[in-house]
């Protein structure tokens, strides 16, 4: 995988939506809020360096923990259906239109020179593989996944990060369940 | 064919059926079901599919209750970092008692994790506040061992590096005795008995005198 960020921008309305988790702990995650100074949150449809954001996203995986990343992931996830369903008009959408909507909204709002972005890899009525090819932190993309799944109302959803850059593998690939 | 292997009416089609939902089940797709005539099953093919429904049904509801219980780990898994992180930041405190003073009260355990958050902690609050001394308090220390006191003299030497004289203060006996028998090497630290001692030696200090009553140093 080209793990590389050169040219990649995205909007910052991305960082901010990161920090909007954090903002009761500000004073614990000062560091990650001093990365985002130079942005306006007047203007979140500006665009920012990629690396930005995953350094942001590492930050509080490190010095917070996994868990409150992928946790975050949930919360924005939540945001990000409600933005894909009034955007493109959606109505009860099923979690593979709502996936298709993912991969379109993050093709346009991140600039990739490389284009990469997220992949369907296959899907089956009860399961969706997703794959991601470029970086962005992993594990909060599982709370992401999860939360848009869940929001299209089928019974227990689950996402299953069974391939990891971290481990070694190519890229990052989720399978997403549902019963 | 030997007249023994002749299979009834419906038979390869009952195999095929149940093949297709054992395929669905182990792709994950727990929902489907062998169609079954109502009442009590009249052929051995019959029974099996019975029975793989209701492997097939107890399946799906043991991974019902598993996805729930696995959220519900996640999510207080979520709240206990988070709180931990409150917690951590609540651990080291750090005060500005004097003019150009610093104190740093440490309790409880000293770990290589908490050790560098206090070093950050201390070098963000000795640049902001422009200090040049910071007094590390240890009364509510209890153990210190060799890895302990190497933490602490990182964060003394990394302070000095700003131009802060660290002093440590509230070493009981039991600690000052541990620190001798492992041969720690605190002869970079200066130690005073008190917290009220460390803050006449900042002032005195202050004021252009070298005295002090330092134990070590």
């Amino acid at each position: 995988m080209d793990n590389g960020t050169e040219g990649v921008t995205l909007l910052t309305g991305f960082v901010f939506d990161v920090l909007q988790e954090y903002r009761s702990m500000k004073k614990t995650c000062q560091p990650v809020f001093d990365m985002a100074k130079d942005l306006d949150p007047n203007r979140q449809d500006e665009w920012c360096a990629m690396s930005l954001y995953n350094d942001v996203c590492t930050w509080i995986e490190q010095h917070i923990g996994d868990s409150s990343i992928r946790k975050a992931g949930i919360a924005i996830g939540n945001r990000a259906y409600d933005n894909i369903v009034k955007t493109q008009g959606m109505t009860s959408p099923t979690p593979l239109a709502m996936m298709e909507s993912l991969r379109w909204a993050a093709a346009n709002m991140i600039r990739d020179p490389k284009g990469r972005g997220w992949e369907i890899v296959s899907h089956t009525p009860k399961t969706i593989t997703m794959r991601r090819t470029q970086t962005f932190n992993c594990i909060m993309q599982e709370g992401l996944l999860l939360s848009l799944i869940e929001r299209t109302k089928v019974e227990s959803p689950d996402v299953e990060h069974f391939k990891c850059t971290r481990k070694g593998d190519e890229f990052c690939e989720y399978r997403l369940s549902w019963l | 064919m030997s007249q023994g292997n002749v299979q009834p009416p419906g038979y390869t089609e009952a195999i095929r059926q149940m093949l297709a939902v054992l395929a669905s089940a182990s792709s994950g797709d727990l929902s489907q079901r062998i169609p079954v005539a109502d009442g009590p099953p009249e052929t051995p093919e019959a029974e099996l599919a019975v029975g793989i429904n209701t492997v097939i049904a107890a399946w799906r509801d043991a991974e019902i209750r598993a996805r729930r219980a696995k959220r519900e780990l996640e999510n207080k898994l979520g709240t206990i970092e988070t709180q931990a992180a409150a917690i951590r930041e609540l651990s080291n405190p750090i005060m500005e008692i004097w003019d150009d003073t610093l104190l740093l009260p440490i309790v409880g355990m000293l770990d290589t994790r908490r050790s560098e958050e206090l070093l950050a902690s201390l070098l963000d609050s000795v640049v902001s506040k422009q200090a040049k001394f910071a007094i590390l308090d240890i009364t509510g220390v209890d153990v210190v061992d060799t890895k302990t006191a190497d933490h602490l003299l990182k964060v003394v030497r990394a302070a000095k590096l700003l131009g802060v004289s660290c002093m440590l203060t509230g070493l009981s006996p039991a600690v000052a005795q541990t620190l001798v028998e492992i041969g720690a090497n605190m002869g970079e630290m200066q130690t005073l008995r008190s917290l009220k001692e460390a803050l006449r030696e900042c002032m005195q200090r202050m004021r252009g005198s070298t005295s002090g009553r330092s134990v070590s140093a």
